[in-house]
């Protein structure tokens, strides 16, 4: 059988889009829930997103939305540290709690029997966190082992000098886990402080996802909540991000390093931005898949010069970044860099065809049940339409969204946010930048 | 932009691509129907369908209606453990070259044709075996048979791709080797094996890869790619008698051999081991191991017990110990890797500074000595008892986990039935057994252990 045969035999069963069904209610105090049932399973995945992460901590306390999260499963007015994991471990569920940079999530995970213990530990978190001194200063000394970790981590290193590079004094900038000398200032003050702030159930959306009754979840989380009041919450006031024009760059020396990591990008697109579809459907063919996107085929398949190579968004609530990385020995860094950048002024300059968008629609189309199978992917959905305000049919209207973008407007994203000319680099290696003769780039010590 | 958590399985499993990182547990996921002894629905454990085709090829289906989703894996009865000294590293890298083409669809076709319909597609390799899996819409699955069937018949292996792919994996190998906890990894079992092939990374040694040839690699081809040495399973929104027809119309008609398989054994060890790593960390890190047997002994799953007591959760012994109530390590994990042959019961972790290893190596100590005493309490092996339970459903949440539990009990131990008796076999353990095989095994002498110590590399210390 001939490629040719089988594409067209394919070709008939293309439109392929099942979304799942999705319930909004909003409680009475103002928390959106949004709950999925499904009961091929008895199992249970709950979560409450607070809309405040690290880019909420206030100057001088990076990291505290970090530690707040970890503090989250660190013990209630009334249940130790101890008491709280204990009950959950016991059933076979498992908890977790963390923050990123828009927002902060509790969670757990457990089979359908143990729902009512689960709605019982996730609101005690929410509403009775202790917060002791005691545990604040056990969290606040794994953050900063953490942190020094981190230090060893070539990807962490990169990552975060890109950050601070790119997004300056935003708190996009600044890591999640904060800083030695600001952790080391955190206490249980600015702890409560940013709690009592931005935990209020019109700052939060609750998702529930598995084998429960919906109406009885709402009446049991209205219950268990009723105490819990609406009031204002502030504006996140952020600064302006600085322009970045021609290219900087950085080394960062690892003399011990066989390899040079290297990341290069710039601002991109907020997830609920017009074009995102676009942006997405272009970012596929420049650097989505390592197999056969123009990145990974000029890096990885036609030169063998390293194992990963791509290229993608990040989007976020208040912005985002633009990103190309590779990891490749340290005498080919100069080739892979450049190869990065040539890609992305080609499918400026020369767009793309008509088949490699046709192709790329196939894939989001036939990819998109594959992205909602299990509970952990369809909750992790019900939480991004809540932050990101993606409304409820998100999912419905998406193979129509994807359907939609044109060759043209494949083009004009990459033309409105890819920038060949105009980049942040990092490299983190055992080389200097002598090494990396780059026309126009501006590096920085 | 995160930083990555360690990967329990970084040192021995690798893939042909890094987008999807797979921290796939084994002991996470070859778990039954302990769950189900409640839920009468379940009691049965997986209700597969298998068939044998002529040439010996094994198919599985597990029918799942819940979403109109299917994975589908092929597993190959091959890894590093079949790999001699001088030519570690085959497996896997024959293992990317079987994305890169065949006579019937050359270089990169198979991904395209796979991306093209939404798929998702890759492959890593173990000690024991070789796995290929796609995810699919169910009404196009079809594809992935046919396109496998072709790989195992007709693998071109391109000189040219060869020489390419080679590199490529040797800058897989240099992002372990530039993470100090894997170069710990490979250290820790370099040292604890000294004859078994469980010395080798399954990505082979940088100068084997180096010098491999790609004679040597269709050797490899011809001697373990044989329908007979495989099984392959189909997980989802499918129907049993379908998925047989398919399989003998794509599978049916290639070659079968006998496949020669060697089992090595490691001399009993005899007195502690240890290794020592130097970089230029910041962290150091240890780890521990003990040879402990394999999972013909009922000993073994005294093991696959004290990973949950030891490790699993904040609330397991030496998470406490060390790291929330001591505050001497930043994090603890580990487990039992033996599978048919003997392995290691080992614990990886982080001492918060070089000061405190010895002080970590004596905590576990303690912990060890007091297991061999004083009995587990009720409660703390119901806990882990109702973890393996609770996995049981978890690990169906998806067709990948499914797929993957079901294809290993097959792969390593011929049906489902060590799948399915898992739960009953952990269910049996008491605290008795867990002391026993801690007093039998977990001594110093059948120990090695590990250090990651900060230190600059010898041309630096001017």
């Amino acid at each position: 059988m001939n490629v040719r045969r089988i594409a067209l035999i394919l070709l008939a069963a293309l439109s392929l889009a099942v979304s799942f069904p999705i319930r909004s209610d909003t409680l009475k105090n103002g928390l959106l829930m949004l709950t999925s049932e499904d009961h091929h399973l008895p199992m249970v995945q709950l979560g409450i997103g607070i809309r405040a992460g690290s880019a909420a901590d206030p100057r001088g306390q990076d990291g505290l939305a970090n530690l707040v999260a970890r503090l989250l499963t660190r013990g209630t007015l009334t249940r130790s540290a101890t008491q709280l994991n204990q009950e959950i471990e016991f059933t076979g569920g498992a908890m977790y709690a963390w923050a990123d940079a828009d927002h902060t999530i509790i969670g757990i995970r457990v089979l359908a029997k143990d729902i009512d213990r689960a709605l019982d530990l996730l609101t005690d978190m929410l509403l009775h966190p202790a917060f002791s001194d005691s545990e604040v200063a056990r969290a606040r000394q794994e953050v900063l082992n953490e942190i020094k970790s981190g230090e060893d981590d070539p990807w962490t290193v990169m990552s975060r000098a890109f950050n601070r590079d790119l997004f300056g004094n935003h708190p996009y900038g600044r890591p999640g886990n904060g800083y030695d000398s600001t952790v080391a200032g955190l206490g249980r003050a600015q702890v409560r402080e940013f709690y009592e702030t931005w935990f209020v159930p019109n700052n939060c959306h609750f998702g529930a996802v598995g084998d429960f009754p919906s109406e009885s979840l709402k009446a049991g989380l209205e219950r268990r909540l009723a105490g819990w009041s609406a009031k204002p919450v502030p504006k996140l006031v952020v600064p302006e991000l600085p322009s970045i024009t021609g290219l900087r760059g950085r080394v960062i020396n690892r003399p011990e390093m066989n390899q040079a990591y290297i990341i290069l990008g710039h601002y991109g697109i907020r997830e609920n931005a017009s074009d995102v579809f676009a942006c997405r459907l272009m970012n596929f063919i420049l650097g989505g898949s390592v197999f056969s996107s123009k990145i990974g085929t000029a890096i990885r398949v036609e030169r063998g010069l390293a194992y990963d190579a791509r290229s993608g968004f990040d989007r976020k609530l208040l912005g985002g970044s633009f990103t190309a990385t590779t990891q490749t020995r340290t005498d080919s860094a100069l080739t892979a860099l450049n190869l990065l950048v040539n890609e992305m002024t080609e499918i400026r300059d020369k767009g793309i065809t008509a088949d490699e968008l046709k192709r790329t629609r196939d894939y989001f189309l036939g990819n998109f049940p594959l992205q909602y199978e299990s509970s952990w992917d369809k909750a992790n959905a019900l939480d991004r339409i809540a932050l990101f305000d993606l409304g409820l049919d998100y999912l419905d209207r998406y193979a129509a969204k994807v359907k939609a973008v044109t060759q043209e407007e494949v083009v004009s994203a990459a033309r409105n946010h890819v920038f060949p000319d105009s980049y942040i680099l990092v490299v983190v290696g055992n080389l200097t930048s002598d090494k990396l003769h780059i026309p126009g780039m501006m590096w920085t010590k | 932009m995160a930083s990555r958590a360690p990967n329990p399985k970084s040192g021995n499993r690798v893939g042909a691509e890094c987008a999807t990182e797979e921290v796939v547990i084994r002991s996470l996921l070859v778990l039954l129907s302990l769950a189900m002894l409640s839920s009468p629905g379940f009691a049965a454990g997986l209700q597969v369908r298998d068939t044998v085709l002529a040439n010996g090829l094994k198919v599985v289906v597990y029918e799942n209606h819940a979403a109109p989703v299917t994975a589908t894996e092929v597993w190959y009865r091959v890894g590093s453990y079949n790999e001699q000294s001088g030519y570690t590293g085959m497996s896997h890298l024959l293992e990317h070259m079987m994305f890169k083409g065949t006579r019937n669809y050359p270089g990169g076709k198979y991904s395209e044709l796979i991306e093209a319909q939404g798929g998702r597609e890759n492959a890593f390799t173990s000690e024991h075996y070789t796995v290929y899996w796609a995810e699919l819409a169910s009404d196009r699955y079809e594809l992935e048979m046919k396109l496998e069937a072709d790989k195992m018949a007709n693998l071109l292996l391109d000189s040219s791709e060869f020489e390419k792919e080679r590199n490529v994996v040797m800058e897989e190998r240099r992002l372990r080797e530039n993470d100090p906890s894997d170069a710990l990894w490979e250290s820790f079992y370099a040292t604890a094996y000294q004859t078994h092939p469980y010395h080798n990374p399954v990505i082979g040694w940088m100068d084997d890869l180096a010098r491999l040839r790609r004679s040597d690699l269709w050797r490899h081809y011809q001697r373990f790619y044989s329908p007979s040495n495989a099984v392959l399973v189909v997980a989802g929104d499918v129907s049993a008698p379908k998925v047989f027809a398919q399989a003998a119309q794509y599978y049916g008609r290639i070659k079968s051999h006998p496949v020669e398989l060697w089992r090595p054994v490691e001399p009993e060890q005899r007195g502690e081991r240890t290794v020592v790593v130097k970089r230029d960390v910041q962290m150091p890190a240890l780890m521990m191991g003990w040879h402990v047997p394999g999972s013909s002994d009922p000993d073994f799953y005294a093991f696959e017990v004290l990973q949950g007591l030891l490790m699993r959760g904040f609330t397991s012994r030496l998470t406490n110990r060390l790291v929330y109530s001591g505050q001497k390590a930043l994090y603890v994990w580990g487990g039992n890797d033996a599978q048919t042959d003997p392995g290691m019961f080992y614990i990886f972790t982080a001492p918060r500074s070089t000061v405190l290893v010895d002080t970590v190596v004596a905590m576990v100590d303690v912990e060890m000595e007091s297991l061999k005493t004083v009995a587990v309490s009720d409660s703390e092996l119901t806990k882990v008892k109702n973890q393996v339970i609770a996995d049981f459903v978890f690990g169906q949440d998806d067709n990948s986990g499914l797929a993957y539990q079901i294809a290993h009990s097959y792969t390593m131990y011929g049906s489902v039935d060590y799948a399915n008796e898992y739960p009953n076999r952990i269910a049996a353990v008491t605290a008795e057994d867990i002391s026993r095989a801690v007093r039998k095994y977990l001594t110093v002498d059948n120990r090695t252990i590990g250090r990651l110590l900060p230190g600059k590399a010898a041309g630096e210390e001017k």
